[in-house]
């Protein structure tokens, strides 16, 4: 469900801990798309092997294919991600909620 | 704030997932390893003291030489793979924040490792175990488990901090 565009995503992985931890909600907005897309980046992208993702943009070559990274030392390394078009960004973070520090856990 | 409106509303339409895959997140985590990486230091180094007794070295004992302090070395490093993977990949806010020294205690194995590779000194690497016990120690604790200590059954017969697996 989106409305104008933007839409609330549930997180779920720890590659982007700890600024996005595991069931964070985070809210992107599609028309960003439309922009351009630079390093530092947070987007969601359509990975045609891990499916829906959130990473960083780690660079953007000179054919325009977006490399992604995550935020820490689990994450899938660029190389393995491989690069993607514009057209598989779905969206760019624009806020993240997480989960208030009263109610975690240990693991 | 913001969280839990969101969580209740989650529970009635479920929002679409997004996910940050992880490289093999396979929850495999174990202390004992870097435990036994140390006590092998410990035995390469009494092996090494014992060869330092010889007035004279053959050949034989010149290989043999080099392959204790080549086994200690790479243990040394193993030492700290195997802690940094454990602080890296397992240790997150709610561990830090019930155990604050997680960084510096961490900071000191690194530290007390290379210093053990460094040198050939009992003392360091009885040091080097005190330290990593202690990060087993809070490991499990943090898994949920007690711990006790007890002498290991073979050389360099030091003690080690293992869980109690039965809850």
């Amino acid at each position: 469900m989106s409305f104008f565009g933007l839409k609330i995503w549930k997180v779920t992985g720890h590659s982007m801990f700890p600024r996005i931890p595991q069931h964070s909600y985070v809210l992107a907005s599609f028309w960003y798309n439309f922009k351009k897309i630079k390093p530092n980046h947070t987007v969601l992208i359509n990975h045609p092997k891990y499916g829906m993702l959130v990473k960083n943009v780690a660079i953007v070559d000179k054919n325009n294919l977006i490399w992604c990274k995550g935020e820490n030392a689990s994450s899938i390394s660029v190389e393995q991600l491989g690069p993607v078009s514009k057209q598989q960004v779905i969206g760019r973070v624009l806020k993240v909620f997480i989960k208030p520090k009263s109610a975690s856990t240990i693991a | 704030m913001f969280y839990n409106l969101l969580n209740k509303i989650d529970d009635k339409i479920h929002f679409s997932t997004v996910s940050a895959h992880c490289d093999i997140p396979c929850k495999i985590y174990d202390p004992i390893t870097a435990q036994l990486a140390v006590l092998t230091m410990i035995r390469m180094v009494d092996l090494l003291n014992e060869m330092a007794e010889k007035t004279k070295f053959t050949a034989n004992d010149q290989a043999q030489f080099a392959r204790l302090v080549a086994q200690k070395e790479s243990h040394g490093i193993k030492v700290k793979e195997e802690i940094t993977v454990i602080w890296g990949d397992f240790i997150k806010a709610p561990q830090l924040e019930k155990f604050p020294e997680l960084h510096d205690l961490v900071h000191s194995i690194m530290l007390a490792s290379s210093s053990a590779k460094q040198h050939i000194n009992k003392a360091i690497t009885l040091d080097l175990l005190t330290k990593v016990n202690r990060f087993a120690e809070i490991f499990w604790q943090c898994k949920g488990f007690t711990t006790y200590t007890a002498t290991c059954p073979y050389p360099p017969e030091q003690e080690l901090v293992y869980p109690v697996l039965t809850k």
